[in-house]
Parts: C-alpha cells; structure tokens; sequence
C-alpha cells in the first residue's frame, strides 16, 4: 500500500461519513424508499415477538438487503405493551419486493417462524406504509 | 507514514462510521431518550404548503427548542399518498418533550407562521403522535 491509495481509501471513507448523519435530502436518482411496519401482536406475544427480532430476525434482515433504521415500542395506551414499530430502508420498491419474497421463501425465516410460532402467531395485524424522503429531511 | 499510522487512521475512521452505526441506548440503561412518531392527515389540497411550512419555517424553530429532527417523509401509496406527512422526533425526555412542545407552541415565529400559512383554511385535519422508546436491538437513531 503506497502513500496514495492510502490518501484515496482515507478519502473515500471520509466521503461516506457526512452521508450517514449529515443534512442531505434525497437526490435525483435516488429510488431509496422507507418502510414503516407497525405489528400489532396478540396477547402476551410481544416479548417473544421482541427476543426473536433481537436474536435472528433483523441479521436475517440485514442478509437480505433491507437496512433496519430503527425499531421501538410505544409508551402509551392503547398500544403499549402491544406493538413493535419500525423502519426499514430499501433501495428501491422493486428491491423491496424481491427482498420480501426472498425472506418470505428463506429457510431460516421459515424454520424460526414455525418453531416460535408452534403455540400461537405472534402478529395479529400489521401497518405497512412505503415512504419517501421529503427534500428537507435530516438523512437517514 | 508507515504502515502502522495507516491502520490506525483507517481504524479511526471506522470507529467514526459505527457511531452513526448500530449502537443502542446501551450503557445508558436509565436513558430517558424518547421518540415521537407524528403522522398528519392533511386537509385536502394542504399537503404541498403544509411541506412548505415545513420547509421553510417549522423545522428551524422546532431546532430552536430542543425538537430534535429524526426523519421526515411522505408516504408513496395509497390511501395516504398525497395528504400524509410522517415524521419522527427525538426528546431527551418525556418531560422535556410537554415542555419543548410548551415552548414551540408559545414561539412569536410559530404563532405568526402558523396564522399566515392557514389564513385560507387549516393545513392539518388530524394528528396522531405515538410517544415510543428505541428497543435494546435497534440500530442508534
């Protein structure tokens, strides 16, 4: 490594830090998309909902190409104690889509999901909403 | 610069790259860190100067009071695409959110903008605001 791949690899790694916390709106050309989910769980089912995201489901997320923003629990009634709500980044829909259907069809998702589930689904309902970035938007 | 200096430069800046990375609220148990997910319904036609006001004015003097700005977006399908704005706020607390909110309300600059902007008609139909804490999992944010 030579004095000027290492000013180029410094560089480029400078060039990427602005980008992850910087004020930038999102910029022609740019198909990134947001999900907010929203899972309303049955009774007595959001801790074991929580474990298994904490445990295996964001990685097997973040293996099929969809980027965790952030994920919380709400603090009042009525959906405290009931509800996971997150945000998911994708680079496109059309990458959403087929990132989707990979983890609908992947067979950790599939064995996880039978196991954990074998006494009863821990989801009863959820709130999908695809979004974009609005032009003042903090990055994210 | 030898070699030893690089992998410690480069080091550095990895360490600068995860502080935007996954790191919860971890070490800071007590954390009282809450976030607020605001989603308005706006009233017909409203979304575009709703957007504006954004824009132009509310985000600035939400700063000047401690409303720290996560995301803000509008959502692409419908029934919400085109009278929708959802955002997400960060408050140092519960406490300091009521009195941030107190004081953004109070705000000469607001109390004048908003005025202005909904002298033919309100912006907003309907509010919702979901007071929510970053799980033990999450990525910061």
């Amino acid at each position: 490594m030579n004095r000027r791949e290492v000013l180029q690899g410094l560089g480029a790694a400078a060039m990427m830090m602005p980008a992850i916390n910087g004020l930038a709106a999102q910029t022609a050309g740019d198909e990134t998309v947001y999900e907010l989910r929203i899972y309303h769980t049955n009774p007595g089912k959001l801790e074991p909902l929580l474990k298994r995201f904490r445990e295996k489901e964001t990685a097997i997320f973040v293996r099929l190409g969809m980027h965790p923003v952030g994920y919380w629990t709400p603090d009042d009634d009525p959906l405290k104690g009931n509800a996971l709500i997150y945000i998911l980044r994708h680079k496109s829909r059309a990458a959403a889509t087929e990132s989707w259907a990979k983890f609908s069809k992947d067979p950790e998702w599939v064995k996880l999901k039978a196991e954990t589930e074998a006494n009863g689904a821990f989801v009863e309902k959820h709130d999908v909403t695809f979004m974009t970035l609005t032009d003042f938007s903090p990055k994210v | 610069m030898n070699r030893r200096d690089v992998l410690q430069g480069i080091g550095a800046a990895m360490m600068v790259a995860t502080a935007g990375g996954v790191e919860a609220q971890s070490g800071s148990a007590k954390s009282e860190v809450v976030y607020e997910l605001r989603i308005y319904h706006a009233m017909e036609g409203k979304l575009d100067p709703l957007l504006a006001r954004f824009r132009d004015h509310t985000i600035a003097i939400f700063s000047r009071h401690g409303l720290k700005l996560v995301g803000f977006w509008t959502p692409t399908d419908d029934p919400l695409k085109g009278n929708a704005l959802i955002y997400i706020l960060k408050h140092p607390s519960r406490e300091a959110a009521t009195a941030n909110w107190k004081s953004f309300h109070d705000d000469p600059e607001w109390v004048k903008v908003s005025t202005a902007s909904e002298a033919n008609g309100k912006l907003v139909e309907k509010v919702d605001s979901t007071y929510m804490t970053l799980t033990d999992f999450s990525p910061s944010v």
